[in-house]
């Protein structure tokens, strides 16, 4: 459904760039028929987008980023929620946010850099990789990300890399963040596709990907360093 | 004999069934029907079963009872329609 739903949107999106924005022969009412029918279009997947993010601090299209409303705390991990009704969804039913997909095949993608350098996943095949989707406006994202390096820097040699991959639509705060932290991994830029195959309804999220390109473990809230250590050992073994 | 199973587990399939936290939730104005204490703040309850439903996993309940109890100071509908549930 969340998927649809961004897909639909987005396709409306780009049906307006080519038929309103790039026509500027077509008169004014065909524009606005053109808008009105998009808009009505739009409004059952929009709607349905609303829903299924609903414990999404940072990726919603269109806005960038959404500052942090409400915290909870589930099972010893805090998480995160752009509203307070996020935060109810969540308490309601945790289990439908917390996914297990362990064991399946990590969605393939390719991302930018926001130097505009492509990197795939299928480009790191056979390497240990941890995923970080984070944000600047997540404060335990920020926590980790001095952390992550120095995973970065202690395994990187074994084959292990760390692959951050931001919800955040300000480069100059993520360089700002990156730089602080003495960042040395690559900062990739979400799409909404890639955090909606990963099903980040979350923030932080971890994702370590074996070297079979298989998710190994997924990690939502504030993570136990300790024992994702141990699975990186482990996944580093394979 | 069959009969009667089907009719007393008719009977008891309402007392049986979890009520949803929006039920449970009550304002100032609902009476009271159970109580549950936690951390040693007291949640009050407009419907039977929701003591034992805030009671499966108290921790939780009670930051759902609280933000609930938020949401209803901020003068939000607690029990809403489905449209409704999208966030703000």
């Amino acid at each position: 459904m969340q998927g649809a739903g961004r897909a639909h949107d987005m396709g409306g999106n780009d049906l307006y760039r080519q038929l309103v924005i790039r026509n500027p022969g077509v008169s004014l009412t065909a524009k606005r028929i053109v808008v009105i029918a998009l808009i009505l279009l739009a409004a059952p997947a929009a709607f349905a987008e609303d829903r299924a993010v609903c414990a999404v601090c940072g990726p919603r299209e269109g806005s960038g980023f959404e500052p942090v409303k409400a915290t909870a705390t589930y099972k010893g991990k805090q998480y995160f929620f752009c509203s307070l009704k996020c935060k109810v969804e969540f308490l309601k039913e945790p289990g439908a946010f917390l996914v297990t997909d362990e064991g399946s095949v990590a969605p393939p993608f390719t991302l930018e850099t926001f130097d505009g350098k492509a990197i795939s996943l299928s480009g790191m095949k056979g390497k240990v990789v941890l995923l970080d989707f984070w944000a600047t406006f997540c404060g335990p994202c920020m926590a980790a990300l001095p952390e992550l390096q120095s995973l970065h820097a202690k395994y990187q040699q074994r084959g292990f890399s760390v692959v951050g991959v931001t919800v955040d639509d300000r480069p100059a705060l993520v360089r700002k963040a990156t730089a602080k932290a003495k960042v040395s991994y690559p900062i990739l830029q979400a799409t909404p596709a890639v955090w909606n195959g990963y099903k980040v309804n979350a923030l932080p999220a971890l994702v370590l990907v074996g070297r079979d390109g298989r998710i190994v473990k997924r990690y939502g809230g504030e993570a136990d360093k300790a024992a994702m250590i141990a699975m990186i050992e482990k996944a580093l073994a394979e | 004999m069959k009969a009667l199973i089907v009719l007393v587990a008719l009977a008891a399939a309402p007392l049986l069934a979890q009520p949803e936290p929006e039920d449970c939730f009550a304002t100032k104005r609902d009476a009271v029907v159970e109580t549950a204490t936690f951390d040693g703040k007291t949640y009050s309850f407009r419907k039977s079963g929701c003591r034992a439903l805030f009671e499966s996993d108290p921790e939780r309940y009670a930051q759902l009872f609280d933000a609930l109890a938020e949401l209803s100071a901020a003068g939000a509908k607690v029990k809403v329609a489905e449209a409704s549930l999208v966030p703000s």
